[in-house]
Parts: C-alpha cells; sequence; structure tokens
C-alpha cells in the first residue's frame, strides 16, 4: 500500500475519528481510499485518538490531577479521551483556547461520560466535580453553580420571618457525591490510592469560599441544606424556598431552624425583604 | 547565557521543561546539566527563554515531519532555524515520524488541504518512508547549522504496508544517512510490548553507536495497549535497555522527559541518580 495515502487515511482518522465509525460500519470505504481494511486496526487508531487528546490536555493536568490520576489508575483515560474527540468533532467544537475552558469543557463531558453505577466510574464523577469546584471557586468570574457575592455583614434576623430573603455569604458550588471527596482526594495523593478502601456512601457537599477567608472549606451537609443551597438565588424569600421544597408559604418552625443552621454556618445571611403574602 | 558544551568523558544529564521546572532546579541547583524545550512551546512562549540564563537549552521538535510526504512551512523552518541560533542548541531533536499529510476527499465538506496533526505519528514501515525520509533529511542539511538527530517512534498498531519492523526501520534510515539517533527508550519499550517483540534482544540490533541523545519516561496499559506517559516513572525495563545501552555507547545527553511532574519530586530525584550511575558505571 502507498504509504503517502497509508499517511493520509491515518492522519483523516486520527483527526476525524467520527470518520473510523463510518469505516467500521462500511469497510468498502476504505477500499476506495486505497486502504485494505484487513491491515488497518481502527480500534487501536480510534484509541490512539484518544491519546493525542490526551496529551492535548496536559496543561488541564494542572488543575485537575487527582482526576487524571484516577483516570490512569483505572484505566479510563484513553477510552475516554478518545470518545470525548469523537464528540468535539461529531459537534464541530474546537477545543477550547483557554486552559480554564478546556477544563470547564473536559469536566462537562466527563459528568456525562462516567455511568455511575460502576463504582470506579463513580469514584472518577466525585473527584472530577471536586477539583472542578475548587477551580470555580479560585476563578473570580461568576460560573455555574457559584452563587452571587453578598457581604456579610447583615445583622441576624432573628426570628426569620417569611419575607427575609437567604442570600449566599461568599461564593459556594454543591454536590451531591458518592463518596467523601476530601478522602479520595487524599487517597489519590497515595503512592498507590486504596480506592477499593473508599466506602460508596452518599453524601452532599458544599464548597464554600466566604468573603472573608481565602481558603476553600469543605463543609458537609444534610440533604435539606442541598436543596435549600440549591435554591438560594439573592431574590426568593424564605417562604418561597418553602413552598419551592413542597412545604407551604408559611414555613415550620423547623424549617426556619434548618434555615438558620446554614446562617450558624456563616453560609447565608438574609436581608428583610417585603412583607409576602403567607396564605 | 548557558550554552551546551558536549563533555566526551560523560552523558550530561537533562530534565524536558514543564509545570514545576522553575521550582526543581531552584531547590536542586547544579543536579541537571541542561533543559530540554519544544520547539514549538518556545515559539508559541518565547520569554521561556529566560530560563538560559540558567541552563543551557536543547531543542526537540515535532515540526518537520521528516517522515511524512508534506514538507513543513517556509515559516516554520525558519522559525527553527531561528531558535536554533538563539539557543546555540548543541543538535534538534526531532521525530522520525509524520505530522502532517494529504487530505482526503471523505468528507463531502472537505477540500484536499493537508491534515495537520499536534502529535506525531508512527509511520508506514517500508523502504518506500526510508526513501522519504533519506530525502527530507537531504532537503534540511543545508538549512539548520546543527544536526537534525532522529527520535525512534512509539508504535501502537500496525501501520498499513508496513514492510519491517522498527529496529530494521530506524536501522536502515541510519544507514541511509548520517544522522545521529535520539534513542527514547519508553518509545522503545512500548513498541516492543505493543508488537510482541523481545526489547532486550531488539535493542542490541539497534545502531547504537549512533545514539546522541537518550530519553527516559513512562508508559501505561490501557484498553489493551501500551501508551506514551510523560507523567508516570519510568519502568524497570526502560531502565534495564538504558543499561544495555551504557554498556555499548556513551551518548552525549540523557534527558528525563517527566514533563508533567505529578508524581513526587523523590522519584525524580532517584531517577536522575539512577541514570547517571547506569551511565557512569561503563
Amino acid at each position: 500500500m502507498n504509504a503517502r495515502r497509508v499517511h493520509a487515511v491515518l492522519a483523516a482518522g486520527v483527526e476525524n475519528p467520527t470518520l473510523i465509525s463510518g469505516w467500521r460500519a462500511e469497510p468498502a470505504r476504505l477500499i476506495r481510499l486505497g486502504i485494505d481494511p484487513a491491515g488497518f486496526d481502527l480500534d487501536a487508531v480510534w484509541k490512539f485518538s484518544g491519546l493525542t487528546i490526551k496529551v492535548r490536555h496536559n496543561a488541564v493536568r494542572q488543575l485537575l490531577p487527582g482526576t487524571f490520576r484516577l483516570m490512569t489508575i483505572a484505566g479510563l483515560e484513553i477510552g475516554l479521551f478518545a470518545d470525548y474527540a469523537a464528540f468535539r468533532k461529531a459537534s464541530g467544537q474546537p477545543y477550547a483556547a483557554t486552559t480554564t475552558q478546556r477544563t470547564h469543557d473536559l469536566v462537562e463531558f466527563i459528568t456525562g461520560w462516567i455511568d455511575p453505577s460502576v463504582p470506579l466510574h463513580a469514584l472518577l464523577g466525585d473527584i472530577v466535580r471536586h477539583e472542578h469546584a475548587l477551580v470555580c471557586l479560585n476563578t473570580p468570574p461568576a460560573l455555574p453553580e457559584i452563587q452571587n457575592d453578598v457581604a456579610c455583614e447583615v445583622a441576624r434576623v432573628v426570628a426569620l420571618p417569611p419575607s427575609a430573603v437567604p442570600e449566599i455569604c461568599g461564593r459556594i458550588a454543591i454536590h451531591e457525591m458518592h463518596c467523601d471527596p476530601l478522602g479520595l482526594a487524599g487517597a489519590l495523593r497515595q503512592a498507590v490510592p486504596p480506592l477499593a478502601d473508599i466506602p460508596l456512601q452518599a453524601g452532599y457537599y458544599c464548597y464554600w469560599r466566604s468573603n472573608q477567608q481565602l481558603e476553600i472549606a469543605v463543609v458537609e451537609i444534610d440533604e435539606f441544606g442541598f436543596y435549600a443551597l440549591s435554591l438560594v438565588d439573592g431574590s426568593r424569600s424564605v417562604a418561597d424556598l418553602s413552598q419551592a421544597m413542597g412545604g407551604r408559604r408559611r414555613p415550620t418552625r423547623r424549617f426556619t431552624r434548618s434555615l438558620a443552621q446554614l446562617e450558624d454556618l456563616g453560609l447565608l445571611t438574609f436581608r428583610r425583604g417585603r412583607r409576602v403574602g403567607v396564605a | 547565557m548557558k550554552f551546551f558544551e558536549a563533555d566526551e568523558g560523560r552523558t550530561q544529564i537533562g530534565l524536558a521543561y514543564g509545570p514545576g521546572f522553575e521550582g526543581f532546579i531552584a531547590s536542586n541547583a547544579g543536579l541537571i546539566d541542561y533543559v530540554e524545550i519544544p520547539f514549538e512551546q518556545l515559539r508559541h512562549t518565547p520569554q521561556l527563554g529566560i530560563i538560559q540564563e540558567q541552563l543551557p537549552i536543547v531543542l526537540h521538535c515535532a515540526s518537520l515531519s521528516v517522515a511524512g510526504f508534506i514538507a513543513p512551512s517556509d515559516a516554520t523552518v525558519d522559525a527553527l532555524v531561528d531558535r536554533v541560533r538563539h539557543t546555540r542548541t548543541p543538535w534538534i531533536g526531532e521525530h522520525l515520524a509524520f505530522v502532517s499529510a494529504d487530505g482526503i476527499t471523505e468528507e463531502a465538506d472537505r477540500d484536499l488541504t493537508p491534515t495537520n496533526l499536534t502529535y506525531t505519528l508512527c509511520p508506514q514501515l517500508s523502504d518506500e518512508t526510508v526513501q522519504r525520509v533519506v530525502e527530507n533529511m537531504a532537503s534540511f542539511k543545508d538549512v539548520f547549522s546543527v544536526p537534525l538527530i532522529l527520535e525512534n517512534s512509539p508504535q501502537y498498531f500496525p501501520v498499513p504496508g508496513s514492510t519491517m519492523n522498527m529496529v530494521d526501520f530506524v536501522s536502515e534510515v541510519a544507514s541511509q544517512t548520517d544522522t545521529g539517533l535520539l534513542l527514547d527508550l519508553s518509545h522503545f519499550a512500548i513498541t516492543s510490548l505493543n508488537t510482541k517483540v523481545d526489547a532486550v534482544k531488539e535493542i542490541d540490533r539497534l545502531p547504537l553507536e549512533r545514539v546522541v541523545e537518550i530519553h527516559v519516561s513512562g508508559y501505561n496499559e490501557q484498553e489493551g495497549v501500551v501508551w506514551d506517559d510523560h507523567a508516570a516513572p519510568a519502568s524497570a525495563l526502560v531502565f534495564d535497555l538504558l543499561a544495555r545501552v551504557a554498556a555499548r555507547a556513551r551518548p552525549k545527553a540523557l534527558t528525563l522527559e517527566y514533563n508533567w511532574l505529578t508524581f513526587p519530586t523523590s522519584v525524580l530525584l532517584s531517577h536522575i541518580e539512577r541514570s547517571r550511575a547506569l551511565l557512569e558505571r561503563v
């Protein structure tokens, strides 16, 4: 087979893995290109395209070190990046120019790619969201999942009336995890990460960068806190939250007590709102 | 500015540039002799050249597509000539591979402009490609003021139409040109493992006296294939191969290609020490 032609077909397949899918389904297309399909390991070329895209994301490794470590240990890197290469090509999206945006794009793909019923995938989903939350909270512009910046100087509203409007004190990202993400990140820093020893147990975590502290706190919260924080947008009142979470507009004492606990943690502050109907 | 000066009595040890490099050399002054930087990275980020105030630079390159049929642009060649002049690199380490190829008409909306990749590909291992390499090397002969040395590719799958294995291909290129070799031991191990040949026996068939520089880095196995991985430490096999080469040759330089320092510094330090010990034992 003519070397020049072989190189052309190989390069085309690596650059555009969707072609490989087509050649798999219709080997006659390869014959028309002057290539004998019998001697062409399309699966390996597909995987190789994954390697090339993995290398193009080397700078992202600095932002998601645990994610890359886990992908390597679990043997998921090549397959994942090969699928990512095909996905980007099929959707006509070039790779972002900046490392930060490339990180956001990759994280979005990984979170959709994993099958959470597979334990190693579940761990990958946790570590990538854990590290992405840290990246986001260390990045100044507003990003998805991050709430607005507000000052934390509002005096506590003792009785927490239904019209009070909760606001996030600083910026947060919240996630439902399959394991303790801090434990997982610690394990991945070990020479031989004991992944099998990491208990899979659902939990809710809030990544919080307050206005007073530069360090990001990772706070385990309960289910109520998770859903309440996901609804806090700086305009919904306590009554609105109660209703959105399936209760009445006049919140129960238990509801307001739970909200007050988030305030005690420093995550929320309340400003007095105009009176709202609580019927 | 520091410039590489070959020392006939010993192999100099260098490190590929990557994140954390400055911190590493700040805390380990004098430990390494040079830094290897890809020409493409230096072209894109010229300010990296400031590192030459501390260490000599050896240029690596992936743009010349010496085993390919599409020549690099004049602008690329000119930029490389310029970097060679500035850095006074002792040689240019280029991949025995291709990075550009003819376009194909598979896609209706695509013309025949060449396909330019961002990663080098192992070429067809055949007489036809050898001849092409010979022609390409001849065309570069008077362009650069320093030698081009050629690095063996990692082979991940059989390239259609190949008629020889990697050692035969590299040997044939070496016999038909006067080029020196950049022997990447990890690539060599990867190729041997993927093509199921005995790496230790195969390395003895290479013209090791032509080896100018050695690369050491890691690899990992995924999806039934062994892949290059600069974030992984070199395996025992790679060090066995290094010992084998050191017994027969005295390369001018050895570069640890750990340009993604995500493994402990202690591993890097031990690999520098181990490499130096193997090369100085002879």
